[in-house]
């Protein structure tokens, strides 16, 4: 009496077909895994944009004007009235978005960067009190990371429309 | 990638309500109830059409303080996504 042992070769096809359908099912699941990370990450705004979004709203709702207003889109530097009498101006220097704020004599107050990696900027004011803004910005690979501000092969830009309106309707009384 | 699209939607839905009620504070829209259509104003990043409104109740206990909600929805994979904001806005 002979005793077989070992595996038939249908038996090995078997458990490979078995293999390849988990592995194929896994490769999908981090495939999705990353899309949805990604997703995640556009979607949920850099931290760096949400403080450069707070700090005009709060700079612009609080206003007590424009020094110019500019009816068609502008790429001029934006420059705010404050309620002290400052002046808080936003421009874009060497494809950085720069806040500088001036006092009533004209000597400078403070100055910093806000957001590197500024590939355009564009604002307008079409009814008074309202201020629209628009800030394409390299979202990969991060600006720090390179030194050319050409858009070019996988980087990826992002355009943010910001809207804002200056409570007090500039000496009025909306709110 | 139904949760990234989903994800996305709501980003742009937020975003499309804050620009609406800005909107609404500086006299841009009307004060008044009404279904907005925002055409080239406002550009989703996502590929959804945003369709957006307002409502708008005046208080009864103070004239000139309106209670404003603005709503912006879409379809997002056959199925409606909303966001709303609810607000006081004072127009004496």
């Amino acid at each position: 009496m002979t005793s077989r042992q070992g595996t038939t070769l249908v038996e090995l096809l078997v458990v490979l077909a078995l293999v390849s359908i988990m592995m194929a099912a896994g490769a999908q699941l981090i495939t999705h895994s990353i899309r949805l990370l990604g997703a995640t990450g556009r979607a949920v705004r850099n931290p760096v944009m949400v403080h450069v979004n707070e700090r005009i709203r709060r700079d612009v709702q609080e206003a007590a004007g424009l020094t110019a207003v500019e009816l068609i889109w502008s790429e001029e530097p934006l420059e705010i009235r404050t309620r002290t009498g400052s002046i808080v101006r936003y421009s874009v220097i060497d494809g950085s978005l720069v806040r500088e704020e001036f006092s009533a004599t004209g000597g400078s107050l403070d100055e910093r960067v806000l957001l590197r990696g500024v590939t355009s900027w564009w604002w307008r004011s079409t009814a008074p009190a309202v201020v629209d803004i628009n800030i394409g910005h390299l979202v990969h690979p991060p600006p720090e990371s390179i030194s050319s501000q050409v858009v070019g092969y996988k980087q990826e830009r992002r355009i943010e429309n910001l809207r804002f309106a200056t409570r007090g309707g500039w000496g009025g009384q909306r709110w | 990638m139904s949760a990234a699209r989903r994800l996305e939607a709501r980003a742009d839905l937020v975003r499309a309500a804050e620009i609406l009620l800005e909107s609404v504070r500086g006299g841009v829209l009307p004060l008044e109830t009404a279904e907005v259509d925002f055409g080239e104003e406002f550009q989703p990043l996502s590929h959804i059409t945003v369709k957006t409104s307002v409502e708008v109740a005046e208080r009864s206990d103070l004239s000139g303080l309106y209670q404003v909600r603005v709503v912006a929805r879409a379809m997002v994979r056959s199925q409606e996504m909303v966001v709303s904001i609810t607000t006081q806005v004072w127009r004496p």
